[in-house]
């Protein structure tokens, strides 16, 4: 319905707030595109999949928020492994700096799921709407029975997608299979907000606004031109050999006509998901999806002319003329080998961490109100709460000994504790330390509890506490 | 809450905010009628060359503060607000407080009153019940009588096996139910001074099989049940309806050295306690009836394996 | 230049400072100045008495050590949190307190009931080395507490001045202010402070 042409004659009237011009994307073919298939492909299969998997007879991965219980395959987390979401974060973010200092936008251009998410469902609306050309004239033509027809299949089939995407979202907090059979009026209140909340911001955000989420609402889109330098492959126009741009027959000699390799067939425009012309330089909306490259590169293969109009380049290689690999080397420069090296360290420390992660976790309470009692003459004791939480997917028996004084004891505790798997329990208990005949001095003294599990020599845990012995 | 002191300022918060509202609304009427500025017409420049426009709002903008207006006039009308306008809602804070509470209460109320059908004896063998009991006890009554339930001088194990007031359920559960305060009256004058209370202490070692000075047992004797037994018996085996405490066992709540003893027996227990103070608080207006039952089923389990 | 214009708002920045005053301020107009005029705020529960001299100067040095930088007084209405420590705080538990000290920082636990909650022998070894009695504590310990006398000079001075903020003390309270702070050190007065507070609402979920 908006047509291009129609704001141009300008009235009088002057608004600085520009009215938005629906994108008619040119879909791109080439290697670019390519890697973006095959992560669309890879990144769907894994988001829709994964909650499907099972491991043993629960979910493999779930992250169960009213238990606060997360479990990611053979390993559950509880509320003290939180350490590990930050790590997370940190490598999301560390990436996020190595990759854009290396090659722009990366991830705006591959892996974002707002692209992900309008890739997706603008192949649906080729397949409903047709190409770029159908799609234009059937905004212009009058409305009808064809076009709501073809209007409402391609919104059904968003739909669809986007309300799939809010059960798979779900599914991950909740149990995916059972959530299901529940649907679609059975599943609680919550579950279902979240539903239509995340399935509508798919539709709305990537259906609808597109760009304009990119261009005005996301906040990386902006910080990340910060990590850019001089060595950062970037997509870019070579102005040098294109201009001057014109139309030209194939045979045309460039020196004679005064012309450079570009023909101004305007497909790199076409193509862009932002709606920018490349060969007026970087630009902010950039997303660095690289669908001009792929364009342009089959324009230059029919013309008969040396690839790379355009394409990925650093600032540095264009201004001092380096060659490819020259460029190349420059990956490798101070800043993204610290990356590099910030990223490895978080990732082996992950890992190492995750590897000796013990599943047994033990606090040690001392009675608040209490201090010391002396149960019988000579005889200290001292309460506390030893609280055990077996991580572990399986039932442990545990038994708790106390160290630090000498012959000092866990008292008239029933040993072993049996704690079952994946739970937790607090465990009274008075430890009791004999005072020597020759005496000893009042005071607080460094005691350390030790549990461990009869059947399982990893399961150990030690824990320090205090003593006290109190003034006669 | 709404108790003000005088009605003026219902009408005071009623006037600021539906005037606000109204400012509001006017200003986005007035502006929304604005043509949009000329180019050639800037409304002002700085600095010599930076010209501002006076440019309508984005569209977007003005719907949002459209939809922000409406939704504080629904807000006014459903939650309270409006001075003293309880709102049609019928929310208020502490209401969303008690709801809480509430939906934890039932929840809870199927598995307790399957606990309150059962008897003590049954509960105290539940060993999920006495999970749930475990927990309570923990966080209510560890405190003072200790984790592991011991206590600890001034605060009486529950495991000894000595019950000042009872050790029977119903006992037990009354005394957590309404709380217990024992009194001692000082009794250093009644007895006769320091010399009376080494004898009385001296006497009442001597029942309880304890080292003492033989040599003042008979005055203590006579001492006693002039002036303990009419509480503790003329046995010194106590009175629990009263929580006099057995004297004739190895259990001594606030002490067995005899200086311990001789200071009850001056200062005596609880005696300078204000109305409304407590030794054992009662329990029942904060622990549910399902709870209190668990807990003392918990409690005389642990001296009934 | 016509004087209500954006014009004159912009360019004549004392009248841009007072419009802004004048719209910031109806909110608070609307949602504060009324609170000072309402029953359930300014009438005490029942019970509450003002601060005795020795409570009165543990609370001065609650304050001077910075306690409510890490501890709050401020139980509110959640279900966690009655649970944890007590029932929720009522605005009139606190119409003796001039400033209040409901702090907005838990680095530590509410003190709002931690009245009665321990011996006053506990509170002793705790101020002197929290480690003593809570292994984990992270509290910083403040031995100084009980080796400093409580100041009796100016106690008398601190009640007149918060009679004047509307605390009903006597002056034969005032004049009786300094024995009472006689022979006790800033400790015992911190601890007094401490099982005074939140005492008037118990015994209830």
């Amino acid at each position: 319905m908006n047509n291009a042409s129609t704001n141009e004659t300008a009235p009088k009237k002057q608004s600085l707030f520009a009215k938005r011009r629906k994108l008619y994307v040119r879909f791109a073919q080439g290697i670019f595109q390519n890697w973006r298939v095959a992560l669309v492909i890879l990144s769907q299969v894994l988001f829709f999949g994964l909650p499907w998997l099972n491991w043993g007879d629960r979910q493999a991965l779930l992250f169960d928020l009213p238990a606060r219980k997360f479990y990611l395959f053979g390993v559950v987390l509880w509320p003290q492994d939180f350490i590990y979401l930050t790590a997370l974060l940190l490598i999301g973010a560390y990436s996020l700096f190595l990759f854009t200092a290396v090659a722009g936008r990366l991830w705006c251009g591959y892996a974002c799921p707002q692209t992900v998410y309008t890739e997706l469902l603008m192949w649906i609306e080729r397949a409903v709407e047709g190409n770029r050309n159908a799609r234009m004239k059937l905004d212009a033509a009058p409305w009808s029975a064809q076009k709501i027809g073809r209007k409402f299949l391609k919104h059904l089939l968003w739909v669809i997608i986007a309300l799939w995407t809010g059960v798979s979202f779900v599914g991950y907090f909740t149990p995916i299979r059972e959530l299901v059979t529940r649907l679609p009026f059975g599943v609680s209140g919550w579950s279902l907000f979240w539903m239509l909340f995340y399935g509508g911001l798919i539709y709305f955000l990537t259906g609808w606004m597109r760009e304009q989420v990119c261009k005005f609402m996301c906040p990386y889109a902006r910080f990340q031109s910060a990590m850019f330098d001089r060595d950062t492959m970037i997509i870019t126009y070579d102005t040098a050999r294109g201009e001057p741009r014109g139309p030209r027959g194939r045979q045309v000699d460039l020196k004679e006509a005064q012309l450079g390799h570009c023909v101004d067939c305007g497909l790199c425009v076409q193509v862009c998901p932002t709606g920018i012309d490349i060969r007026n330089g970087l630009q902010y909306e950039c997303i660095g999806c690289a669908a001009c490259i792929d364009s342009c590169e089959e324009v230059m293969k029919k013309m008969n002319y040396p690839q790379g109009l355009i394409r990925y380049t650093t600032e540095n290689a264009m201004t001092s003329g380096y060659s490819k690999k020259e460029m190349w080397r420059r990956v490798f420069r101070f800043r993204t080998l610290i990356y590099s090296a910030i990223l490895l360290a978080i990732i082996v420390a992950i890992a190492v961490s995750l590897s000796l992660r013990n599943p047994l976790k033990v606090d040690v309470l001392r009675d608040y109100g209490m201090m010391a009692r002396e149960a019988s003459p000579g005889v200290i004791e001292n309460v506390y709460q030893v609280e055990i939480i077996n991580t572990d997917e399986h039932a442990h028996q545990f038994i708790i000994e106390v160290t630090g004084l000498p012959g000092i004891d866990v008292g008239e505790l029933e040993q072993p504790v049996t704690i079952d798997g994946a739970s937790n329990r607090k465990i009274p208990l008075a430890a009791r330390f004999k005072l020597p005949d020759d005496g000893w001095k009042a005071g607080v003294y460094p005691v350390v509890f030790t549990v461990r599990a009869k059947d399982d020599d990893a399961l150990r845990r030690e824990e320090k506490s205090t003593f006290m012995v109190p003034n006669n | 809450m709404s108790d003000f002191t005088s009605n003026f300022w219902n009408y005071y918060i009623v006037i600021l905010t539906v005037l606000g509202l109204i400012f509001c609304i006017w200003l986005l009427v007035a502006v929304g009628k604005r043509e949009g500025a000329k180019a050639s017409d800037p409304s002002h420049v700085w600095d010599g060359d930076l010209t501002e426009l006076n440019n309508q709002l984005p569209g977007w903008w003005r719907w949002l503060f459209w939809v922000v207006l409406i939704f504080s006039i629904g807000y006014l009308i459903y939650y309270p607000g409006l001075g003293a306008f309880k709102g049609i809602g019928g929310w208020t804070q502490i209401g969303q407080f008690n709801q809480e509470m509430n939906d934890l209460d039932a929840k809870t109320k199927p598995m307790y009153d399957s606990y309150l059908a059962m008897g003590v004896a049954d509960l105290s063998k539940n060993q999920k019940a006495m999970g749930t009991a475990e927990n309570i006890f923990l966080n209510n009554c560890a405190r003072c009588h200790g984790s592991d339930a011991r206590g600890t001088t001034g605060f009486p194990s529950l495991r000894s096996g000595a019950w000042s007031w009872g050790g029977e359920p119903a006992e037990i559960e009354q005394s957590i139910t309404e709380g217990r305060t024992g009194v001692m009256t000082p009794m250093a004058d009644a007895v006769g001074g320091p010399e009376g209370v080494k004898a009385v202490v001296a006497y009442m070692r001597s029942i309880s099989n304890l080292d003492h000075d033989m040599a003042m047992i008979a005055q203590g004797e006579k001492l006693f049940a002039d002036n303990c037994a009419a509480c503790h018996g003329a046995d010194g085996k106590g009175m629990k309806e009263i929580g006099a405490p057995n004297l004739t066992d190895s259990v001594w709540i606030h002490g067995g050295t005899p200086k311990a003893m001789e200071a009850v027996v001056v200062k005596g227990l609880n005696s300078d306690l204000k109305d409304g103070d407590f030794a054992m608080p009662a329990q029942k207006d904060v622990l549910s009836k399902g709870q209190i039952h668990l807990l003392t089923a918990y409690v005389w389990g642990m001296t009934h394996k | 230049m016509k004087f209500f214009s954006h014009e004159t708002l912009e360019t004549k920045l004392p009248w841009l400072i007072i419009a802004i005053v004048i719209v910031i301020s109806i909110g608070g107009l609307a949602q504060i100045i009324p609170l000072y005029f309402q029953a359930s705020v300014t009438e005490p529960v029942a019970g509450l008495k003002p601060y005795t001299a020795l409570q009165l100067e543990g609370r001065d040095i609650y304050i001077r050590e910075g306690c409510h930088a890490c501890h709050s007084q401020m139980i509110r209405p959640f279900r966690s949190e009655a649970e944890r420590y007590g029932h929720y705080s009522v605005a009139g538990e606190f119409v003796y307190d001039h400033p209040f000290q409901f702090s907005s920082h838990r680095r530590g636990p509410d003190l709002a009931r931690i009245g009665g909650k321990f011996s006053d022998e506990w509170h002793r070894v705790h101020m002197n080395n929290p480690r003593a009695v809570v292994p984990q504590s992270n509290m910083p310990a403040y031995p100084w507490l009980e080796k400093t006398p409580a100041n009796a000079a100016t106690i008398s001075a601190k009640m007149k001045g918060l009679t004047i903020l509307g605390v009903p003390y006597t002056p034969a309270q005032i004049a009786a202010a300094p024995g009472e702070l006689k022979g006790k050190t800033e400790m015992d007065a911190l601890i007094a402070y401490m099982q005074c507070l939140g005492i008037h609402v118990k015994g209830v979920r």
